[in-house]
């Protein structure tokens, strides 16, 4: 099943409402926090959703802070940084969302990637893709023009376009665009020619590669 | 199970409709704009002049509400405090960056416990962080706001008003979405609906109170 994924319009209310409510795991949050940075119209939804979550803390149980709790937390306050206006802006025209830059310290131009096969290439963002079990993030970059072996997944693989694009069955997918696809769903995207496609990639449990070829190389690099 | 991505199932549920939201109850308090107004003074007052009591203040307030928050999610009782302290001292160093304009001060800090949160999730959940730096900051306070101007306006009371005005039906969804933490499944699990009803229910009563309150904001300008 493919579904058009313009993020102007599709990403599913739900993972909006988890994401306001803190219910996403930690590379899914991450993932829906990047995008927001990239689509203007998701960032919206989410800020509505924000507010009405930070409303319910009204109906939600008070837990009362310990006696000593205000007295330690005010004698602990740093220094104030003098009125700085907000935070340095991001560098504009960067394509690292704030969120992602934060986690790697830097952009995608400075990045240390790791060659898996020709054409392709891995940066590990959080947790392992050799361990078997739990969500893994990481960035992914193929060359323009490559077709990515075919492909299905043990538990939900999500892909945060950030450069390039890339079609799979009828759907293109460009920057800002967030592909789900879960186990029941084979595919093998076919890199847009130019520009190299940067995603990225969220997936939990190996994915299943078809044909003993790509199984080989997974073997060896461990996607 | 593709994440709530299988069609709407359209149940038959008890909601017919949003109701009309002027028809009974009291008008928009001014109370509300006061809580939203006297928070925005606060961070003033801090970012300007450096003013802890102000902070405290807001603390007494707001910190028993994040406390409970986290502890509703399973946090122990001392990682609650601090990621309350946490936060605390973020709103310190950082008040001379909110905008009343863009949020209320309800909605930033709930932004910034709740990341604390999932970072905290993250630290010690079986994620294994590769590089301690990593470990800075998700999202962190400073989401994009490129909030539409209603959002503006919106503030906890409003919203509390318009909440109240859903049929119970909705206000049961909205609080099983925010307020329990558990999946999309685990709902459905447990109230024995399928899986589409809980969700179809919960996005209608999301919409439902959306529709609320932009008609709301449009009477008000």
């Amino acid at each position: 099943m493919t579904q058009k994924t313009s993020h102007n319009v599709v990403m599913d209310e739900d993972i909006i409402t988890d994401y306001a409510a803190g219910k996403l795991s930690p590379a899914k949050h991450i993932m829906v926090a990047c995008q927001s940075e990239i689509s203007d119209a998701v960032a919206q939804r989410i800020a509505f959703q924000e507010g009405l979550a930070a409303s319910m803390l009204e109906q939600g149980t008070s837990e009362p802070l310990s006696p000593l709790f205000m007295g330690n937390a005010l004698a602990a306050l740093p220094q104030q940084t003098h009125n700085h206006p907000p935070a340095a802006p991001a560098p504009s025209g960067g394509l690292a969302p704030q969120s992602l830059r934060h986690m790697l310290g830097h952009g995608l131009k400075d990045m240390q990637w790791k060659s898996m096969v020709p054409g392709v290439a891995v940066h590990d963002v959080l947790g392992n893709r050799h361990t078997k079990d739990g969500d893994r993030l990481y960035l992914l970059k193929a060359k323009g023009g490559m077709k990515m072996p075919q492909h299905s997944h043990n538990g939900e693989e999500w892909t945060l376009i950030l450069t390039g694009s890339y079609t799979t069955g009828d759907t293109r997918y460009a920057r800002g665009d967030l592909h789900i696809e879960d186990e029941t769903e084979t595919h093998a995207p076919h890199i847009d020619e130019g520009e190299d496609c940067i995603c990225l990639v969220m997936t939990q449990g190996p994915l299943k590669m078809q044909g003993w070829l790509p199984k080989m190389v997974q073997r060896v690099v461990g996607i | 199970m593709a994440f709530g991505r299988e069609p709407a199932i359209i149940v038959s549920m008890s909601d017919k409709g949003v109701k009309p939201p002027y028809k009974r109850g009291r008008p928009a308090s001014p109370k509300s704009l006061s809580a939203a107004k006297r928070d925005a003074l606060w961070l003033a007052s801090i970012a300007n002049k450096q003013d802890a009591r102000a902070l405290s203040d807001l603390f007494t307030i707001y910190g028993p509400k994040l406390k409970g928050w986290l502890m509703a999610r399973g946090v122990g009782n001392g990682t609650a405090e601090d990621i309350v302290q946490d936060v605390m001292i973020k709103v310190w160093t950082k008040a001379a960056s909110f905008d009343p304009a863009k949020a209320s001060f309800a909605t930033w800090v709930y932004r910034m416990t709740r990341n604390r949160w999932i970072d905290h999730q993250r630290k010690h959940g079986r994620m294994d962080v590769r590089d301690p730096e990593l470990m800075k900051i998700i999202a962190d306070d400073e989401v994009p706001s490129a909030e539409a101007n209603f959002m503006a306006q919106q503030n906890s009371d409003i919203l509390q008003e318009q909440i109240a005005r859903l049929t119970p039906t909705q206000q049961k969804a909205i609080r099983m979405a925010y307020m329990e933490f558990k999946t999309h499944k685990e709902i459905a699990a447990e109230t024995g609906l399928p899986l589409g009803t809980v969700k179809t229910r919960i996005r209608s009563a999301i919409q439902a109170l959306k529709a609320n309150m932009a008609k709301h904001v449009s009477h008000m300008k």
